[in-house]
């Protein structure tokens, strides 16, 4: 086998795994319990519907019930007035049942949308709660998926199926009841064949499921393939990967249609059975039927009026059980779609607010770090140990290595992620036992990768926080030099920002985030390399503007270029997550530790040039 | 139907199954008028006491067996059409997947991600519904209809014109509804995009959301969007509540002219009773296919609309237009020229670039260095034709950047963007994915390596094996910037575009980085964007960029002689080294 087929099977082969996991679990039925919950909100609206549907259910059998009538009252009995009566009776019975049907048909659709926009919420603000770690495991393609096509899923069965399988039911009982009262005995002759329909839908819906559930997991994965491929297009065709890449999407795509085709397969075998069943029951009442009338003439017990009665009642009878076998389908997709919704809404968000949590007041005193460990992932510690304190209006630098826990000490700060061992304190709390939103509101952090939103200039410097006025921002702008840019976009401040800051050159990315922190005027400032793509001239005047703006503040500042940190009051140096060097600039360049190593690397470098 | 144009090569492809489920449809449908015709029979021979018990069952019999033929064509109806809509879906997909891929930057900048998503998955349902469903009832109605009017027409050609009158309603109420389906369709497949769109947004960017407590704003626009969607999704459900039911009653009108007509028949003598009883099956059976009707047009309209969304994607033009593949093989020597090349993206006023002029000959390094801003990522963005040139501007090995293959130009390309994408897959699979797919394991080992990240990746308990999360996440900014940049190595190409890429790695592993790349960099044609001094001092010729014009170009030598920006930063990141040389005596030892 080729390098190429064999790490493409070694992918495959995860994905294959996935398939058996989704094949072995059993379909579990007591979430029906908990999807109808959500109904709940809804219950009048519910109720009405099933009401509709009920009266809907009573009043179908009535056109044949007038018909028959008017066959054995009437036309046998050449009545005239009699039968143009029921006719009437008939278009007024459709009357009624148009205006019935059209009422619940808008109101299902209503509780549909509804409960749709309830159960999207819950997911979505249920995913927004996540810590992190979550998001770190969880493309964010699946959890579109989930939070669109699952919910999607849903609706079919909150809108047609709950409230459709009522009437189905409704109508089964009430043809069945009317059979039953024409001519009981024929009725029990046709129910010879209820048997074979039950064995039938049976096996259907049986078979069905599990390629319902193996659908969605394979359109999740596809729907994830696309998306991170749409969103990193540039380097798939900057490397000239075209080809290699929608191979793999073929394959997904491919499995994806062949778990359909099951389900397809499923759909064209039980159809046509209940036809023929249906057939099979007319011909019951035709024998039996005609035979009363063969023998007994014209006294006998079954009328033309009857037959007539029975065969169309019979259409109308096996069409509940056609429906009723698919909306099964509808409920059983939606429980294959309701299990991963569920699982994720109970995976708890292992990052919550503490039950009382602490006041807290304006930041006063210090931030501390107390032999703090960390590990992303179980075993692999990634801060070993960590203790140092910050005062109140300190400007703190964190150097180090790449790869030796800068980044991470400033997630455990936002409280993004929480610790394994040790304490972080702020003004001697430990922020465990503060709300998180009252943590972080203290600070504002300007992030190794910066992130835009699309909309304006304005909303990506402000976002949601009203409090910050068209003129602070444009005033912080102008500090930070990113005014300059602002002055020549077409729009200034209005100017539209796609996805992720596309059309804006890095550099001005990163001013812009760091525009955005220091309007918010926080009281613990973060930077997290944050001038790594800025200028010598541009960085320079952003080290002006953290000065003015945030004047006695508290600042934490991680970067490689010690110039950057020149002016700090504090250097703590990281390794391996470790902290092995603490003290001002002077007292560590006297140390000949691993900071003196560092920064003669960068001063042999300014010589070298 | 225009605007279902774009199945025409899809439907065409699968011709041949399609024109047997139509053929299986057609069968069925023959079969399946018979059964009324059959009972009416035995009924009226009863009534007249022409038949025995034995004569019944005959009939009985024979009606089974008529339908069970029809249900053996009904099976492969489905079977066959519905197979062939799955196998549309999918070449749909492929196809749209394809067109993403030969789409450029102009496109994605103007495009969100969340939407694209929307019509991927969203639209493709109902484009879905419409190729299979869709065609499977059409031709299901268009066959059954004729058919059971014909045998109406048959047992009584009066009497079946009387009560159809009412239908002729029906053509006219379909279309009307059907067109605002297809409005409100595509009213409400907008808003889900725009839904889907804040999603996306959301969990991409969710880092900034927790770090700046903007949950409850998101979830206000979230909200926001849902409102918007419910509001269109009810218009559109008005009116397809409307649609069953007003098919119903007018059915069901006609069912009324039918008892009144046949049975002022009957009573006159005109009309066997037995054949009412074949009008009445018959009618119930027009029910099914005109209710099916509406349903598919009401599918039609809504797949339609989604069509139109996704052939929007289809046939959108990329900006930069593919040129025919060389003849006569790829030019010997890879030199880069500007001429006068001016520039300037979509949608703004000034150019980005202006009157470059430059030449890079093959094997040589050029250095690039400027404010935030000055268009120095555009200049190698243009190299790539990721984004649409004027002929006559870039020229690569004596030929028009336009008329060069877009494939073959970047197979000589190497590029380390300034912003670093890694795929959620191994490392391994990460670095590999710029070199050939054969690169023997010690290749991307080297490359490793030579980016200074092997020791990191070394370090993890899967090392080359560990998966990385979506973008990179589980690695620290500056192991993605090495990881990109050891891709970049391993692709192994003749030129090789360095934006910014030491932006988040310590000193120390800067100084072993470009260590190594001096090597690489030996005979191979380099672009080395950097804010540092240290850095574009490596090259063979330097220049400065402001706001998109060269204002100085040299050597390194030259430039720190000269007066001008250069001169400036070099001042100022020595002065910075100096400055911190002053405060303590300790330095005295660093090596010049
Ligand atoms: N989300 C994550 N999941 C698992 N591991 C992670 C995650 N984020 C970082 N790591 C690992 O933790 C270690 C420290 O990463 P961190 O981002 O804190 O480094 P850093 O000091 O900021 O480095 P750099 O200077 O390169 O940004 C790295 O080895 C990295 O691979
Ligand atoms: N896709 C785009 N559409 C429109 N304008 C763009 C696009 N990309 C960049 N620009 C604009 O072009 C100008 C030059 O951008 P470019 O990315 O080339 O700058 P740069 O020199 O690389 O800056 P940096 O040092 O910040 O990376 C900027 O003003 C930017 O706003
Ligand atoms: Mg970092
Ligand atoms: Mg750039």
């Amino acid at each position: 086998m080729s390098k190429a087929a064999e790490i493409r099977e070694q992918r495959y082969e995860r994905f294959r795994e996935e398939d058996r996991e989704a094949l072995v679990k059993k379909g579990d039925f007591s979430q029906m319990r908990r999807l109808l919950r959500y109904l709940r909100p809804r219950r009048r609206q519910v109720a009405t519907a099933i009401a509709l549907s009920l009266v809907i259910a009573i009043l179908t059998p009535a056109p044949m019930v007038i018909v028959k009538f008017a066959i054995d009252n009437f036309i046998q009995h050449h009545k005239i007035d009699g039968l143009v009566f029921s006719a009437i009776a008939l278009i007024v019975s459709q009357l009624i049942i148009f205006f019935l049907d059209r009422r619940s048909q808008y109101l299902i659709a209503e509780i549909g949308q509804f409960t749709m926009r309830d159960l999207r919420l819950e997911v979505f603000n249920h995913i927004q709660s996540q810590s992190l770690r979550f998001f770190d495991r969880n493309p964010v393609g699946r959890l579109i998926t989930r939070i669109t096509s699952d919910v999607n899923v849903l609706n079919e069965m909150f809108a047609q199926g709950v409230v459709g399988i009522f009437q189905q039911i409704f109508s089964l009982f009430v043809i069945l009841c009317v059979l039953l009262w024409f001519n009981w005995q024929l009725t029990l002759w046709v129910m010879l064949v209820l048997p074979v329909i039950a064995i039938a839908s049976w096996n259907f819906r049986n078979n069905v499921f599990v390629s319902y559930r193996l659908t969605r997991v394979r359109l999740s994965r596809l729907n994830t393939f696309m998306q991170e491929n749409i969103t990193g297009m540039r380097t798939v065709q900057a490397n000239g990967r075209e080809s290699s890449q929608f191979e793999t999407f073929d394959h997904l795509n491919a499995s994806h249609r062949d778990a359909h085709i099951q389900t397809v397969f499923q759909y064209a075998l039980f159809f046509p059975i209940v036809e023929v069943v249906t057939t099979v029951g007319m011909g019951i009442v035709l024998y039996k039927g005609g035979m009363h009338y063969v023998s007994a003439g014209a006294a006998a017990a079954v009328t033309v009026g009857q037959l007539a009665l029975f065969i169309q009642a019979l259409e109308k009878f096996f069409q509940p059980i056609k429906d009723l076998s698919e909306k099964y389908n509808v409920v059983q997709s939606a429980i294959a779609a309701s299990e991963r919704l569920f699982a994720l809404l109970d995976s708890k968000p292992n990052l919550i607010d503490p039950p009382k949590p602490q006041e807290v007041k304006p930041f006063g005193n210090s931030i501390q770090f107390k032999d703090v460990w960390f590990a992303y992932n179980p075993g692999e510690w990634v801060l070993r140990g960590v203790s140092f304190t910050v005062q109140k209006g300190q400007t703190i630098a964190v150097v180090g290595p790449t790869g030796s826990g800068k980044t991470t000490l400033m997630s455990l700060l936002c409280r993004f992620y929480d610790i394994q061992k040790g304490e972080i304190l702020v003004d001697g709390i430990d922020i465990r036992e503060m709300r998180i939103s009252d943590l972080r509101s203290k600070i504002a952090i300007v992030m190794q990768d910066v992130f835009l939103f699309f909309g304006t200039v304005v909303e990506n410097i402000r976002l949601g926080n009203c409090e910050i006025t068209d003129e602070r921002v444009q005033h912080v702008a102008q500090q930070t030099g990113f005014a300059d840019f602002v002055e020549r976009f077409p729009k200034r401040y209005d100017t539209g920002v796609r996805e992720r800051g596309a059309t804006l050159s890095t550099g001005q990315k990163q001013l812009l985030s760091f525009t955005r922190a220091l309007a918010f005027d926080p009281e613990i400032l973060i930077l997290d390399e944050a001038t790594a793509n800025i200028d010598t001239e541009s960085e320079e005047r952003l080290q002006q503007a953290v000065a003015t703006l945030c004047a006695g503040r508290t600042s934490i500042v991680i970067a490689h270029r010690l110039s950057t940190i020149q002016n700090a009051d504090r250097i703590i140096v990281i390794h391996h997550g470790h902290l092995i060097e603490e003290g001002t600039h002077e007292e560590l360049l006297a140390r000949d530790g691993m900071y003196r190593k560092l920064y003669e690397l960068q001063y042999k470098e300014g010589l070298a040039v | 139907m225009k605007s279902l144009y774009p199945l025409h090569p899809y439907l065409r492809r699968h011709r041949w199954s399609i024109a047997a489920g139509i053929l299986f449809v057609m069968a069925a449908n023959v079969m399946s008028p018979v059964v009324p015709v059959i009972v009416g029979e035995a009924v009226n021979l009863a009534e007249h006491q022409h038949i025995g018990s034995g004569g019944l069952l005959d009939f009985a019999t024979l009606a089974i067996c008529v339908s069970g033929i029809s249900a053996c064509f009904l099976f492969l109806m489905r079977r066959v059409l519905i197979d062939a809509s799955r196998e549309v879906e999918y070449e749909f997909r492929n196809d749209f997947f394809a067109k993403l891929q030969r789409l450029d930057p102009t496109f994605f900048d103007s495009n969100n991600t969340g939407d694209l998503m929307s019509r991927a998955t969203n639209d493709m349902d109902a484009l879905r519904m419409l190729i299979g469903p869709a065609v499977m009832y059409s031709a299901n109605t268009l066959m059954s209809l004729p058919m059971r009017l014909i045998w109406m027409f048959a047992l009584d050609w009066k009497l079946t014109a009387v009560s159809i009158i009412p239908l002729l309603a029906l053509p006219p109420l379909v279309r009307h509804l059907g067109a605002r389906t297809h409005t409100l369709s595509r009213f409400q497949q907008d808003s889900f995009g725009d839904l889907t769109t804040v999603v996306q947004e959301n969990l991409a960017g969710i880092r900034v959301v927790k770090a700046y407590r903007q949950e409850g704003h998101e979830e206000r626009k979230f909200l926001d969007r849902n409102d918007d969607y419910i509001t269109k999704s009810l218009d559109l459900a008005r009116v397809q509540a409307i649609f069953f039911p007003i098919i119903r009653f007018v059915v069901g009108t006609g069912y009324a002219v039918l008892l009144t007509y046949g049975g002022i028949q009957v009573i006159n003598n005109q009309l066997e009773i037995g054949t009412l009883l074949s009008f009445f099956i018959l009618f119930s059976m027009l029910v099914w296919p005109l209710v099916a009707a509406g349903w598919v047009v009401n599918l039609i309209q809504r797949g339609i609309a989604s069509l139109d969304r996704i052939n929007a994607i289809m046939v959108w033009k990329p900006a930069v237009v593919d040129a025919p593949a060389f003849s006569s093989g790829a030019p010997k020597s890879l030199d880069i020229e500007f001429r006068d090349l001016t520039f300037k993206y979509d949608g703004t006023t000034t150019p980005q670039l202006a009157n470059i002029n430059l030449t890079v000959p093959e094997g040589r390094t050029l250095g690039i260095i400027g404010p935030v801003g000055s268009g120095k990522s555009t200049l190698i963005h243009l190299l790539g034709r990721l984004y649409p040139v004027e002929r006559g501007m870039v020229w690569v090995g004596g030929r028009d950047i336009n008329d060069w293959p877009i494939n073959e130009l970047r197979m000589f390309v190497s590029f380390v963007f300034q912003e670093t994408f890694l795929f959620s897959d191994t490392i391994e699979w990460n670095i590999r994915f710029g070199a050939t797919a054969e690169a023997p394991e010690e290749k991307i080992l080297d490359a490793a390596r030579r980016a200074q990240v092997a020791g990191d990746i070394e370090q993890f308990p899967n090392k080359y094996k560990t998966v990385l999360g979506e973008r990179g996440v589980n690695l620290s900014g500056g192991q993605k910037q090495r990881v990109s940049i050891a891709r970049a190595i391993a692709r192994d190409a003749r030129i090789l575009v360095l934006d910014d890429s030491l932006s988040a790695v310590d000193t120390h592993t800067e100084e072993a980085i470009l260590r190594n790349l001096r090597d690489v960099m030996k005979g191979r044609t380099t672009f080395l964007i950097s804010h540092r001094i240290s850095t574009v001092s490596l090259a063979d010729e330097i220049i400065v960029l402001q706001e998109g014009r060269i204002t100085q170009r040299g050597t390194h030598e030259q430039l720190v002689a000269a007066p001008g920006l250069y001169q400036e930063l070099y001042r100022r990141q020595q002065t910075e080294a100096e400055i911190e040389q002053l405060d303590t005596p300790v330095v005295g030892g660093a090596p010049a």
